[in-house]
């Protein structure tokens, strides 16, 4: 279970997130939705450990966060992807995918160099799931592309692809969908449903209500820091509080 | 064929160096302006070493790699709070740092004047007095960090330097402190440039500060991006280029009167040139698989 407690971020005088208190289940597909600036992202940074909090707790599974490093909370099964496509350009696809694998025996520099026999076996383990995933989102003739020549849609798929190979028990996912056509929007809805059934905590920002509709189970709103309507997705579709947060 | 001999030496020596900075400038896109510091704390340790009686090689050249090992992971911990060009200027302060040590501190350096009568490295009982001794040691120590290179580059790590050189808030993002990765790499080319300057010490048996400045500094780093930086064969080519470059000039007949001249600026020109029409290097500058 993700478990929020009254987090608290300013930056300087201003409140982005407000005393922001919730908990999700695993499996539970949510999404956190809001105008621009209502402090979406921040809380994403705030629970994957990239930005601090003010004031608040935050536990996974009974692991208080506390003021755990980014990376030592994705290594505790938090995986995140980002707004603004944060692949590797000069690796390909596959590569991509690779350096996002969990527990790779070869990614430290002794290893690598001198202890060949303990990563070789696990390297081609590595590679078949890469290329699993590569194929279940329907890239396998990218493989061998390098990231920068891809197209921004390619890129965002890219990027899921990424999560699905680190597979955290949390999945904090920004804006999986935007810029994609329908028939990958389509794609990326029916992986996000496959992580809740695995028993994943999801929690995805999003501003397309379509998909927000189709696929959350449960929709958190955020208006200038604060949760404004929490449940699921006709009700907070239909809320006044979120009618009023879009249009003031 | 001693100017040969000598040459070859220099080569062995700067591909040396070249590839020790190759560590956190081709690696992890650190430019870093003060390699030849460390070549210079290796040089005056093994002279202090070596005053008088020759000395074991394995000896001089660890405690050389320890004392610059560790004084990379000192620098390392200040340094590391800064990027790109913060770095670089960072990195450029420590040198000149270095280099006023060199010159004023006498009791140890010497000052201007240098150390004279330095003893050769032995190897198994061996003098490493001559040009082809030290060209075989050098080769062989230049030749062993190229295979380490390689290795790397073809590991799982190779892929996470290539991250950790274009984004690192994605190497944090999959489980993975850059930092660790930054701190063990420059200290471990600032051992070897420091191990690097015990062969110098050695082969040359008298040093003053001139080779360990700023200039010698850049010298590396032309070595490494000209040659192709974050390649394993990349910082040998820029080293065999931009030893052979300077010297084939001293053949082309310039009046005596302005040879040096001309020569730098044919020099400069020609370094020029390289970065307009090969921007990546000799080598292609590559992440993974290269």
């Amino acid at each position: 279970m993700l478990e929020l407690e009254g987090v608290v971020k300013r930056f300087g005088g201003n409140l982005a997130v407000n005393q922001v208190s919730f908990r999700i289940e695993a499996g539970e597909l949510t999404a956190l939705i809001g105008p621009n600036g209502a402090g979406k992202t921040t809380l994403l940074d705030i629970i994957s450990g990239f930005s601090a909090p003010d004031d608040g707790r935050i536990r996974l599974n009974g692991t208080d966060f506390g003021r755990m490093s980014p990376w030592r909370r994705a290594q505790a099964h938090v995986t995140r992807t980002f707004q603004h496509l944060r692949d590797i350009k000069a690796l390909t696809c596959l590569e991509n995918i690779e350096l996002r694998v969990r527990g790779q025996r070869g990614s430290g520099l002794i290893p690598a160099v001198f202890l060949r026999g303990r990563w070789r076996a696990q390297e081609e383990a590595v590679a078949e799931r890469a290329r699993r995933i590569l194929k279940e989102l329907h890239m396998e003739e990218l493989s061998v592309k390098p990231a920068g020549t891809l197209s921004f849609g390619q890129r965002k798929l890219l990027s899921l692809a990424g999560a699905l190979a680190h597979d955290g028990d949390l999945f904090l996912l920004d804006e999986p969908v935007s810029g994609l056509d329908m028939a990958r929007r389509e794609l990326v809805a029916s992986v996000l449903t496959s992580l809740a059934e695995r028993g994943k905590h999801v929690l995805f920002v999003e501003h397309n209500l379509q998909l927000v509709t189709l696929v959350a189970k449960r929709v958190l709103a955020l208006d200038r820091g604060h949760v404004v309507a929490d449940s699921d997705p006709k009700t907070v579709l239909a809320s006044t509080e979120l009618m009023r947060a879009y249009t003031q | 064929m001693s100017y040969a001999l000598h040459l070859g030496t220099v080569i062995a020596l700067y591909a040396l160096l070249a590839s020790s900075l190759n560590l956190t400038a081709g690696f992890l896109g650190l430019v870093s302006i003060c390699q030849a510091a460390f070549f210079g704390l290796g040089s005056y340790t093994a002279a202090v070493l070596l005053r008088g009686t020759a000395n074991e090689a394995a000896v001089v050249a660890a405690v050389c790699f320890v004392g610059g090992w560790t004084g990379g992971v000192a620098l390392s911990m200040a340094l590391f709070r800064l990027r790109e060009d913060y770095f670089a200027i960072a990195s450029f302060a420590f040198q000149a740092i270095a280099t006023t040590a060199f010159y004023n501190l006498r009791a140890v350096t010497g000052g201007a004047p240098g150390i004279a009568g330095i003893a050769p490295l032995r190897f198994a009982g061996l003098p490493l007095a001559s040009a082809e001794r030290s060209l075989v040691a050098l080769a062989i120590l230049g030749g062993v960090l190229w295979l380490v290179q390689r290795a790397l580059l073809r590991s799982p790590a190779g892929r996470v330097l290539a991250a950790i050189r274009e984004d690192e808030v994605s190497v944090l993002a999959v489980g993975l402190d850059p930092n660790r990765y930054r701190v063990a790499l420059f200290a471990t080319g600032a051992g070897l440039a420091s191990m690097a300057g015990a062969f110098y010490a050695s082969y040359m048996t008298f040093i003053d500060p001139t080779p360990f400045g700023f200039d010698e500094s850049i010298l590396i780093l032309c070595c490494v991006v000209l040659g192709g930086s974050g390649t394993a064969m990349g910082p040998i080519v820029g080293a065999v280029a931009l030893v052979c470059l300077p010297e084939a000039l001293r053949f082309a007949g310039f009046p005596s009167a302005v040879a040096a001249n001309i020569r730098q600026i044919v020099f400069g020109a020609a370094l020029v040139a390289i970065v307009l029409l090969r921007p990546t290097g000799f080598r292609k500058t590559a992440g993974v698989g290269s």
